[in-house]
């Protein structure tokens, strides 16, 4: 019967994309498994020969060691709020830039997007010693008079820790490219009831584009969590130090603590899973209902 | 209008940065000066060790109250790195003008530092103030002044399997290379199908650099003359170095993929070797992870010979800025960071050698078979640097060394561009 | 059968048909809306981004050892470049490394998004643990694929030994090493390009597939004349990111090989690091980052050119 067949060949074809998903992502976790697995082992497994992939006794007292190891209470907390900084700026500016030079057409919007495309080709290492010096030398902060010299500027100072970073250029272009796409009607609609452009962005194109919301969210919180060199170079009290920083104590120069490196980093990693485990709830369709009349 | 607004902000931006760079990397002669009057004020210490769960503690909880103690109006505010962010620390602190007060720099890195005027140098009397092996200062100098004190060092020594030399009957260490490639071949085991399943020595273990550099001492080479403008390695005997490592592949007693890898187990400890040049850390690796290897006595260490017995010396010296605004606070600290008292437990925490003789006698040398055999052999410690050209040859070493061991080279021919680039270094100084 | 294609909808789309264009006044507010709120990004961008770039060309032509104030030095750093057999080398690796990631991690990220676009039970786990590389640590990452890559017990050359190969040295052979590298970057590229593509995915309108549907175009149809074309955005986004992604490598080289064996897996962001961060050759360095921004210039200058950038087709 034709229509049997149709429905077996449908749940053959499930089946097939299940096993598929399932393969690659196996694939996709292992190092996180491993993460998981070794933060759990004695020294003894980690060192055992042959090497063993399931600790023989599982060492959950390594996360209680590694988190008294350095207050990462603190480190936790500071990069909490830099990286919520950080997204809540990157996602309303560079949402708004990527917006203007998508859909409003003004002189030079081709050259300052091309200029934005641009800023990605500069190296990180490139960049940091001059991003420094403007910290450093930043005129009436820290001390320093309207030349910038003196005193310290932003360094050691919250600043320094967020401003930099508050916008990313990768944002922009990518909120550019998801503005491109919607129906020019719409905003000619939109304006013909009165609203300024202003409030087009905000009331009708942006929720349009939720998913590339919360893929800039997401991005700019894990870039920001996971930033080790920069909060590195602008910090020195103990206070205002970051998570990855706070990490690195455990890979000294002789030896590595494996287990603590890796508890430390597990619970580093977790909320990021869990934030995206929950934002990538909000990629739903995003035109099913708006559709144009 | 966007165009005239970038343009200004440009003039601006290259204005400051101009005047940022010129204004600021221009050291203050007074800190070239002795270091009199009384020791106050507020410093910084820049630290790539005193790392792991333990290191801040010893540093923050016992050290430095200790010091405080002594030097009441001296406050020390520590700021941590690691030794891979060492140099972007530096550069950036340099560059801004904000130099910390007190650095931990590692060995080689003096003479380039020194030449350029970023530290300042230490009054001689500290070289005698405790009993130092002469060679163990020689990193510390500089155009004839002191500029550092030792506080930890790691040395590179050759570990090897006791159980498995008697297996092989061998009785004795080798005494020179000839020796080590004989018993290397002994050593080595293959599988059926023809297959390395342990190597007889195992060099790769260690950066190829210090390895080699090993090696060239031991042959009695130097890397280059006293003043540091020469390059001397590129003579018969620095290729003799680094030929060694191609005979052993040659042999079949060693592979350059037979190396620990990071986070595994080192070669020694899988069985995969018989004998490993490593780290004198490595001890305290072996108590943590393999334990029975100790207690069962199955790993010794020796110090590699040819013409001469040689034991790269590495670590951190502890030296002053010529820039700080508190030069006898700043002394002070580093002269406290030099004591014994200071050191044991520094190295202690870490596994590595401390850098005084007086503390042969602790406890915690003679608990450590590698660092009693490394403090034991001093004399016969040498050291990588000697040029202020070192931090750009340093980089050069292992690349241009490697292209030899993976067969796309000679030995000769290797040490030869090594031996150019070195050349186009120096002439850039 | 019915030609499917896209409206066109796109803002390229003939600027002002037929009806009557928008009176000046109103032309002008928008473009002063369109100048304000570019202007925070814009401004952010002159100054962390616009200086620092800026400082690499002047200082590109000075040689600033750090140590002391830089030293005005003209063209000797492009001279030495040119001379320069390592980062020759690391131009040429850098480019192979692109030419073979970007591509099949594309593809590869594509195809993992339409699966996952569809209502699956159990996709947020699947979508979780496709984009897991993406946030755990590099360490982690770096020392499973050591291990993986291990010739004696590694899992690479024990799946190869099972179907009866001889697996190589990769990581310490100077053939394998590069193609060990770019299965790893492959692998780690997935997770985002995908999310990209899933968020893209999310924003086709629905009613054109239900019209093609109805107008009875295949799967494959649909795919073909529909969604590639309405993907165009974002495609040209994830492949000029991805090229300077791509370009800009440095954790996988740092940890994984350190630029060997003998320079074979060294790429331009590591010389680059090393110019300026170890061998305390800044001005080098600087001179060094122009050649890469250069080369990512022309590339996405030239690709624009082919594929005529974002331009979404009629």
């Amino acid at each position: 019967m034709p229509a049997v067949d149709a429905v077996r060949r449908v749940r053959a074809g499930r089946i097939a994309l299940y096993l598929t998903l399932s393969a690659i992502s196996l694939v996709m976790i292992v190092p996180f498994v491993w993460m998981l697995l070794t933060s759990v082992k004695t020294p003894a497994d980690i060192g055992a020969v042959p090497p063993r992939l399931f600790p023989t006794k599982w060492a959950f007292g390594n996360y209680a060691d590694a988190l008294r190891a350095a207050p990462f209470a603190t480190y936790a907390r500071n990069s909490f709020v830099i990286a919520a900084s950080h997204t809540v700026l990157n996602v309303v500016i560079a949402s708004m830039a990527g917006y203007a030079l998508a859909r409003l057409r003004f002189r030079g919007s081709g050259l300052i997007f091309l200029g934005f495309v641009g800023a990605l080709m500069i190296p990180t290492y490139t960049k940091i010693l001059p991003e420094f010096l403007i910290v450093r030398f930043m005129p009436l902060f820290g001390g320093n008079d309207i030349t910038g010299q003196g005193g310290t500027g932003w360094l050691d100072t919250w600043w320094a820790l967020i401003i930099p970073g508050a916008v990313s250029p990768f944002s922009v272009f990518l909120f550019r490219q998801f503005y491109l796409d919607l129906p020019v009607e719409l905003e000619e609609a939109a304006r013909l009831d009165g609203l300024g452009e202003l409030g087009i962005y905000a009331r009708i194109m942006t929720p349009l584009v939720k998913p590339a919301f919360i893929t800039v969210a997401l991005l700019t919180f894990e870039g920001s969590w996971n930033n080790f060199l920069w909060p590195l170079l602008v910090t020195k009290s103990d206070s205002l130090r970051v998570i990855q920083v706070g990490l690195s104590v455990f890979r000294t120069e002789n030896d590595t603590q494996w287990a603590f490196l890796m508890a430390g980093t597990t619970l580093a990693t977790v909320p990021m899973v869990v934030l995206f485990l929950i934002g990538q709830r909000y990629f739903v369709q995003g035109f099913a209902t708006a559709g144009i009349k | 209008m966007e165009y005239t607004r970038r343009s200004v902000l440009t003039a601006l931006g290259l204005g400051a940065f101009a005047a940022a760079t010129g204004c600021s990397a221009s050291p203050s002669g007074d800190g070239q000066a002795a270091a009199d009057g009384p020791a106050e004020g507020e410093i910084t210490l820049l630290t790539p060790i005193f790392e792991g769960s333990t290191g801040k503690q010893l540093l923050e909880g016992k050290l430095l109250p200790a010091f405080k103690q002594k030097n009441p109006n001296v406050t020390v505010k520590v700021d941590y790195t690691t030794y891979a962010a060492l140099n972007e620390k530096l550069t950036t602190g340099l560059a801004g003008g904000l130099m910390p007060d007190v650095v931990m720099l590692g060995v080689g890195w003096i003479p380039p530092f020194a030449h350029k005027k970023v530290l300042a140098p230490l009054p001689d009397s500290l070289a005698t103030r405790f009993d130092y092996e002469d060679r163990v200062l020689e990193p510390s100098r500089y155009d004839g002044k002191l500029y550092a004190l030792p506080l930890v060092l790691d040395t590179r020594i050759v570990t090897y399997r006791k159980d498995m030399f008697a297996e092989a009957g061998i009785k004795q260490p080798p005494k020179d290379w000839a020796e080590l490639r004989a018993m290397a071949k002994e050593l080595a085991r293959t599988d059926g199908s023809g297959k390395l399943t342990r190597v007889g020595f195992d060099p790769f273990s260690i950066d190829l650099r210090q390895c080699w550099e090993t090696f060239l001492f031991a042959n009695d080479g130097n890397l280059f003359d006293e003043s540091g403008q020469q390059v001397k390695f590129n003579d018969e005997r620095g290729v003799e170095a680094l030929q060694l490592f191609l005979d052993v592949i040659k042999d079949k007693s060693g592979d350059y993929s037979f190396k620990s890898a990071a986070g595994q187990p080192s070669t020694l400890a899988q069985g995969r070797s018989a004998m490993m040049m490593a780290n004198n850390s490595l001890w305290v690796q072996l108590k943590e992870q393999n334990p029975e290897l100790l207690a069962e006595d199955k790993v010794g260490a020796f110090i590699l010979a040819n013409k001469v017995p040689a034991m790269l010396q590495g670590g951190t010296l502890v030296a002053r800025s010529a820039s700080t605004k508190h030069a006898a606070a700043a002394q002070a600290l580093v002269e406290f960071m030099g004591t014994p008292e200071t050191i044991l437990p520094t190295a202690a925490q870490r596994g590595s050698v401390p850098g005084v003789q007086d503390l042969r006698t602790s406890d915690y040398v003679k608990n450590n078979g590698f660092v009693k055999l490394a403090l034991d052999n001093m004399n016969k410690a040498r050291s990588e640097g000697g040029t202020p050209a070192w931090m750009e040859i340093r980089e050069k070493i292992k690349t241009t060394l490697e292209t030899a061991v993976v067969g796309q080279r000679t030995a000769q021919q290797a040490i030869d561009e090594l031996a150019n680039l070195s050349k186009q270094a120096i002439s850039r100084l | 059968m019915a030609v499917i294609s896209p409206p066109a909808r796109v803002r390229d789309a003939a600027p002002g048909p037929a009806t009557t264009p928008p009176p000046g006044r109103l032309l002008r507010s928008r473009r002063r809306a369109g100048l304000l709120m570019v202007a925070p990004a814009l401004l952010h961008a002159l100054i962390w981004i616009g200086i620092p770039l800026v400082a690499a060309v002047v200082l590109s032509f000075t040689s600033y050892d750090v140590l002391t104030p830089p030293r005005f030095a003209g063209l000797d750093n492009f001279r030495d470049l040119l001379g320069d057999d390592v980062f020759r080398r690391a131009v040429l690796n850098t480019s192979v490394y692109t030419f073979f990631t970007v591509p099949v991690a594309m593809a590869i990220a594509l195809l993992i998004a339409l699966m996952l676009n569809a209502k699956l039970a159990g996709r947020a786990i699947f979508r979780t643990a496709i984009f897991i590389p993406q946030v755990t640590a590099t360490i982690a990452v770096a020392l499973v694929w050591l291990w993986i890559y291990d010739p004696r017990s590694g899992l690479a050359n024990a799946i190869l030994s099972f179907l009866g190969l001889d697996g190589p040295n990769w990581l310490s052979s100077t053939s394998w090493a590069m193609p060990a590298v770019i299965v790893v970057g492959i692998w780690q590229g997935i997770g985002l390009k995908m999310l990209i593509y899933l968020a893209a995915l999310q924003s086709l309108p629905t009613e054109l597939y239900e019209a093609a549907a109805v107008d009875g175009a295949s799967k494959v149809r649909q795919f073909i004349s529909l969604t590639l074309p309405l993907l165009k955005p974002a495609t040209f986004f994830v492949f000029v990111t991805s090229v300077i992604g791509a370009f800009q490598s440095f954790d996988q080289v740092y940890i994984l090989t350190d630029g060997g064996p003998a320079n074979s897996t060294t790429m331009m962001t590591y010389e680059i690091y090393k110019s300026a961060f170890r061998e305390f050759r800044m001005g080098y360095a600087c001179a060094q980052s122009l050649v890469l921004f250069a080369l990512l210039l022309v590339l996405t200058l030239v690709n624009r050119r082919i594929t005529g950038g974002d331009r979404a087709s009629r």
